[in-house]
């Protein structure tokens, strides 16, 4: 089947074929800027021959030509915006703040008590997917100062030269408390554009006084989500399409979770279908309160959505610890970001923001009286913070550790053609 | 004297209207469904028709697999929430009409409260009424409702009314449209002169026959008034099924929609499917729009 796309003229294939030609300059470029930040990234690790022209093996290009950012493929996105740093030095503007967010994302309070600290306003407006908060920046006209992207549709932002690069001057937090491998992420090398929000990772929740397995001393601990038919009607499903192929892809043993490899997606399809199918599975992302107040039993969920549905959100009379969380030691692992926008009125305050976010006190109040999900601080430790947060040790796999996260699967940005093929297969679960 | 352009400037406002939130909005649908995407998954329209890209409904012809349970779920929750909505629907109207006397103004308000509280509202409480601990599941429970429809095979065995169910749908559409059947029912059946149903028992029909052959064909157009008021809404509908099943097996071609136009890259395929919609509906609405000129010319005769 021809992609409609192919019809009007031009396809789509070959416009990104003579993109990747055309590319091998920017490419390399980037890759090369991504290089020298550090002398610790082997330039020629998983980039294949960087000296000639033309395609590099093992990097494919997403929008904008942007080589697509995996961990051993480290990206530095400066260059690809035409945007400049604001100068060092500045005084921070009268407000309001704006700020363009997720539902349910930040603590009231610590938006509140920035304000303060600044004598400004701050308003939140909120956003329920990426495409909307993209379609609606891009549209222009709107002044948002901060925005919260996702790794895997940053380079949409950038290439659109919606973002800010941001000026370090102003972000002494970042270097001082980030975790060393988030201070200069490979989606964005050298922190020209993001500085990190919270980890998660993606694995399978449920109300141990409902469902009787051991699920995490199972072989497979996906196989008690497969076949849960036992527990029909209250099972749930992340509705979210890559974490959602990406568990079924590792639960039959395959890590690479950014395949375009049609016939892994087709398995991964039929294996989330027959789930869906067997258990009348809601396709969702309410489980932190679900779960706790036992409308789902066994749900693929985020790790904060524990947290936050074990400090928050138990019905009377049951305790947190009727939570547990599993994922397994390769692990789906992935962080959210927070950036400063172009379209703004407030470069110097945002930045202000930013690394405010970054503190160790704010972040952690953060997590713990509101989001449930983790800042990535060197001065949280993992190991105490069940006890600190007074989780249950059930809940322990929900706390991400630094060792995970280095070896973490990431859900990243995939070439239109890979993203498609993606979207596709999710709609044809959805129909049913 | 007043020229005739100021009575026809009074349309102007709803022309107006029409052009700026109908017109324009529906034709951008098009032009995103004749159009294409770029590389940052938004949609490009084709805003001139010469430029029409088909290839989004080719592509919908040619791999009916994401549409066609969805949309065959559609026709039956659609059919059996309208045959059901009228089975209700009807002798209430009737009733209210004709035999509540001097209670019809408080049944009237009664049928028109549950519309003061956003449809949202209501049918979030009953998220929490039909939950497994709710008192509508227990009370439903308690009068073994829920053996009855697991025996007919319409509740899966085992399961709860929010676990997925179609029929739970069904039955969440019927409550949610109802009201908006009843009213053009009532107001049909009111407007029948109570003499030409004397006239029939006179001229010797029993209360039935009166009935089927007078009161029923005259209060027709409120009927298929009222059907086409909620059949056409319930097409669309996809938050119903968000709220009281959120499970694929139930999904039907409005949650459909709502996934493609929310899912990057598929974008154009939701705006040809609203499209494809669009036809099928304004068919029925036209056949609905010449049974009502029929039966207008009917009755002026």
């Amino acid at each position: 089947m021809e992609h409609p796309k192919a019809r009007p003229g031009i396809s789509r294939r070959s416009l990104l074929g003579r993109a990747a030609g055309l590319a091998g300059v920017p490419l390399l470029g980037g890759l090369a800027a991504a290089c020298s930040d550090t002398t610790e990234i082997n330039a020629g690790k998983g980039s294949g021959t960087l000296g000639g022209g033309g395609s590099i093996p093992g990097v494919q290009l997403g929008s904008g030509g942007i080589p697509l950012a995996r961990r051993d493929i480290p990206v530095s996105l400066r260059r690809y915006s035409k945007l400049h740093e604001i100068d060092s030095g500045l005084q921070p503007e009268k407000g309001p703040l704006k700020i363009y967010n997720w539902n349910q994302y930040i603590d009231p309070a610590a938006t509140k008590a920035f304000g303060k600290l600044h004598g400004v306003d701050v308003q939140i407006t909120e956003f329920t997917t990426m495409d909307e908060a993209y379609s609606k920046l891009s549209a222009g006209g709107l002044d948002f100062d901060v925005i919260f992207p996702t790794v895997a549709r940053l380079t949409d932002f950038v290439s659109a030269n919606l973002l800010l690069p941001l000026n370090h001057d102003y972000l002494p937090n970042l270097a001082k408390n980030v975790w060393p491998q988030l201070v200069n992420p490979y989606y964005d090398f050298g922190s020209h554009f993001t500085v990190p929000y919270v980890v998660y990772s993606v694995g399978i929740a449920w109300r141990n006084d409902k469902v009787h397995e051991d699920i995490a001393a199972m072989k497979n601990p996906w196989d008690a989500l497969w076949n849960a038919s036992a527990y029909k009607g209250k099972v749930a499903l992340l509705d979210d399409d890559r974490d959602a192929f990406g568990s079924a892809m590792l639960s039959r043993g395959f890590t690479d979770i950014n395949t375009g490899d049609p016939k892994v997606i087709a398995q991964a399809l039929a294996d989330l279908t027959k789930f869906s199918q067997t258990t009348a599975a809601k396709i969702q992302t309410g489980q932190y309160q679900d779960v706790p107040e036992g409308k789902i039993w066994l749900a693929h969920d985020w790790s904060g959505d524990m947290i936050a549905g074990a400090l928050y959100y138990m019905p009377p009379g049951i305790k947190g610890d009727a939570l547990s969380f599993w994922a397994p030691p390769q692990a789906q692992i992935t962080n959210d970001t927070i950036a400063v926008l172009a379209g703004g009125k407030n470069p110097v305050l945002a930045h202000l923001f930013l690394d405010y976010l970054l503190d160790e006190k704010v972040a952690y109040d953060n997590m713990a009286n509101f989001n449930g999900y983790q800042p990535p601080q060197n001065a949280l430790d993992p190991a105490t913070m069940v006890s600190r947060l007074g989780l249950p040790a059930s809940l322990k796999d929900a706390i991400v550790t630094r060792e995970a996260f280095e070896t973490g699967l990431a859900a990243n940005a995939l070439t239109p053609e890979i993203d498609s093929e993606y979207q596709r297969a999710w709609a044809q679960l959805k129909a049913g | 004297m007043y020229p005739r352009w100021i009575w026809r400037a009074f349309a102007a406002p709803g022309i107006i209207w029409l052009l700026t939130f109908f017109v324009v909005a529906f034709y951008a649908i098009v032009a995103v469904a004749f159009g294409t995407f770029d590389e940052h998954q938004s949609p490009v329209p084709y805003w001139n028709p010469l430029d029409w890209n088909v290839g989004w409904f080719h592509l919908i012809g040619s791999d009916l697999s994401s549409f066609r349970r969805p949309l065959e779920r559609t026709l039956i929750y659609v059919g059996a929430a309208t045959v059901l909505s009228l089975l209700i629907g009807y002798p209430v109207a009737y009733y209210v009409a004709r035999r509540a006397g001097r209670w019809r103004g408080f049944f009237l308000l009664m049928i028109v409260l549950p519309l003061w509280i956003s449809y949202l509202m209501r049918m979030l409480a009953w998220v929490n009424l039909l939950a497994s601990d709710g008192w509508v599941t227990r009370g439903l429970h308690a009068v073994r409702v829920d053996s009855l429809f697991r025996s007919l095979h319409l509740l899966d065995q085992g399961a709860s009314w929010l676990d997925g169910q179609g029929v739970s749908v069904v039955l969440a559409l019927v409550y949610g449209y109802v009201p908006f059947l009843i009213l053009p029912i009532y107001a049909a059946v009111d407007r029948i002169d109570q003499r030409v149903i004397e006239a029939a028992r006179d001229l010797g029909a029993s209360p039935r026959g009166a009935f089927f052959r007078v009161t029923l064909p005259l209060s027709a157009s409120g009927v298929m008034g009222g059907i086409v008021l909620i059949a056409l809404p319930m097409f669309g509908d996809y938050y119903t099924n968000d709220l009281i099943s959120k499970s694929p097996k139930t999904n039907m071609i409005g949650n459909q929609i709502n996934e493609q136009i929310q899912n990057g890259f598929q974008k154009p395929i939701g705006a040809a499917l609203t499209v494809i919609l669009s036809i099928l509906l304004a068919g029925l609405m036209a056949y609905y729009l010449r049974q009502t000129h029929r039966a207008g010319k009917e009755a002026s005769a």
